[in-house]
């Protein structure tokens, strides 16, 4: 499920540059990752809705945390804002499911 | 046979008296044993995966019939799974491996099949009936729904809705608690695990928990599939990709009965009692003599709404303590390897008591004067009679095959079974009688028990 377990072959220079952009968004300063900000449409509800617990009570936390430093204009001290190598597309598989099985909805309720 | 009260498990000591032991079977090709079950051909074989396969081919009917059944039930049950199989019954329709639990409902749907899940004791039968023309979808909907479970955990949370619902059904039916209640004091654990789910399970059934009781059970040599109404080469076909979730192999804890009584005061008008001592198991050669010894007994009116006494000794026994209404039939319960044998009875809370004693004297004289010529022979044609009119249903026929394959490995034809019923003596059946009625009772009682006695009172 780690996506971020799977190495892909990219060159130095893009990598770099990955990591700047990263860096440069705001999110990662208030310590979420990139699955937390993800707009939540109802592909998104429904697979958050199947997140076992450990998952989604890590994902409420660090939304609580972030809408608290936001709200004080603050951000984490630079060592503990989330890195490139440590983030976690959590929610990828859940959605590529729920989508999965709307598509196979969709198919047979087409005929 | 319709007793005015017909709980589950009188018509399961029908259903499972039909699976005597059985005989060897004909070898009739090189790759399947060929067997005659009534006038169909039945062929039983291996597949590589280790199942057991078995098929009659029936030509009259449009309509196929394919079973898989686990030797999987609430008997295999330890004491932290409490309602497992409860669980994997109601999950039956849920997301498996290969499809959807919405691609399963629509391919089922579009092919006009059904899809069900039974279990016993012992035994999980998932069956399907469909049309012949549809069997390539309909078997891959079975193999899948049975053997490649998922168990998603959010779709196993929606199941615990309907364990909740089935166990508040049972609770509000007595007859039905009963029978619970009477195998739990018999056997305590093995086959006196409930079939239902307990309230403190209700909602702790985890994927984990599912997956490695599967793993665990669903092993191939404890499985079987028998398919009526479709070819064996047919039926070997489909069932070529089946992949068993279970490996290794685990012997059964042996039944060990054990008596004892259990009382449950609800309150109410009647009173719902059972009195049983240990039976035979369906592997034990007098299993026969004891099903003829139960309609000797009697099993209630064989004319609907008449009062029965003419059928059967126990109801005329009973007839003569109380004028009030009462039904009472006698229970053979066969397992693969124990049963319980003994009598139900309802009554008015105020009569119990002598309904209970005139029973109890009817099965003890008994043992004691015997049985007369024509009530064996009487019985001997009831058991006949029962057995055949239970086949007419390809669901009865192809359940009972697939427990005698499960118990047995082998099938037996009906001309077979009439031929061991024939040969039953008089003294085979107050042997059985003997050996069977003073064996250590257990009682179960529920409902108005004020004048209800306790067991050491009646016997």
């Amino acid at each position: 499920m780690a996506v971020a377990a799977k190495k892909v072959a990219v060159t130095v220079w893009k990598m770099t540059l990955a990591k700047w952009a990263y860096n440069k968004s705001y999110f990662p300063s208030l310590g979420m990752m990139r699955d937390d900000c993800l707009y939540e449409t109802d592909v998104v509800q429904e697979a958050i809705k199947r997140l076992p617990n450990n998952v989604y009570d890590a994902r409420q936390f660090r939304m609580s945390r972030a809408i608290s430093l936001s709200g004080c204009k603050d951000t984490l001290p630079k060592d503990e804002w989330t890195k490139l190598e440590e983030d976690e597309l959590y929610l990828q598989p859940y959605i590529a499911e729920v989508e999965r099985e709307r598509d196979i909805k969709r198919e047979w309720n087409k005929q | 046979m319709s007793a005015k009260f017909t709980s589950r498990s009188v018509l399961q000591a029908f259903k499972r008296h039909v699976s005597a032991r059985a005989n060897t079977a004909r070898q009739e090709s090189t790759d399947a044993a060929g067997l005659q079950v009534q006038d169909q051909h039945a062929w039983v074989s291996k597949l590589p995966n280790g199942v057991t396969v078995a098929s009659l081919d029936s030509t009259t009917s449009p309509v196929a019939r394919v079973v898989l059944v686990a030797n999987v039930g609430p008997r295999f049950e330890e004491s932290d799974q409490l309602g497992i199989t409860h669980c994997l019954r109601v999950s039956v329709d849920q997301a498996n491996k290969s499809k959807t639990a919405f691609e399963l409902t629509r391919h089922l749907t579009q092919i006009g099949a059904n899809l069900s899940c039974t279990a016993t004791r012992e035994n999980l039968m998932y069956s399907l009936d469909c049309l012949k023309d549809n069997l390539d979808i309909g078997v891959s909907c079975l193999v899948s729904a049975a053997t490649q479970q998922a168990f998603k955990p959010w779709e196993i949370q929606d199941c615990q809705q309907r364990i909740v619902f089935e166990a508040a059904v049972v609770e509000q039916q007595p007859e039905a608690r009963l029978t619970e209640m009477l195998h739990q004091v018999a056997y305590r654990d093995t086959l006196g695990r409930s079939l239902y789910a307990p309230s403190h399970m209700f909602g702790k059934y985890s994927s984990e928990m599912l997956m490695e009781y599967v793993n665990k059970n669903f092993t191939a040599e404890r499985m079987a599939v028998i398919g009526l109404g479709i070819g064996h080469k047919q039926l070997t076909r489909y069932l070529k990709t089946m992949s068993v979730p279970g490996s290794g192999s685990n012997t059964a804890k042996a039944a060990k009965y054990s008596g004892g009584e259990v009382r449950h005061e609800i309150g109410g008008d009647t009173a719902y009692a059972a009195i049983v001592t240990e039976g035979l198991g369906s592997q034990n050669k007098d299993a026969v003599a004891l099903s003829v010894l139960q309609c000797v007994m009697g099993c209630g009116p064989t004319i609907k709404w008449s009062n029965g006494s003419a059928a059967s000794k126990i109801i005329q026994a009973a007839g003569q303590a109380t004028d009030q209404p009462f039904a009472t039939s006698c229970i053979n319960t066969t397992y693969s390897d124990s049963g319980l044998f003994g009598f139900y009875a309802v009554a008015q809370a105020s009569q119990m008591g002598q309904v209970l004693k005139a029973v109890l004297s009817e099965f003890g004289s008994v043992t004691k004067n015997g049985v007369a010529d024509q009530d064996v022979q009487k019985a001997k044609m009831q058991v006949k009679a029962c057995a055949a009119m239970m086949s007419e249903n390809g669901s009865n026929v192809i359940q009972n095959i697939a427990q005698q394959l499960l118990s047995e490995g082998t099938v037996q034809s009906q001309e077979e079974f009439f031929r061991l019923v024939d040969s039953v003596s008089k003294q085979d059946v107050v042997n059985v009688a003997k050996k069977v009625i003073n064996g250590k009772p257990s009682m179960a009682a529920i409902g108005n028990l004020s004048t209800t006695p306790h067991l050491d009172e009646l016997m």
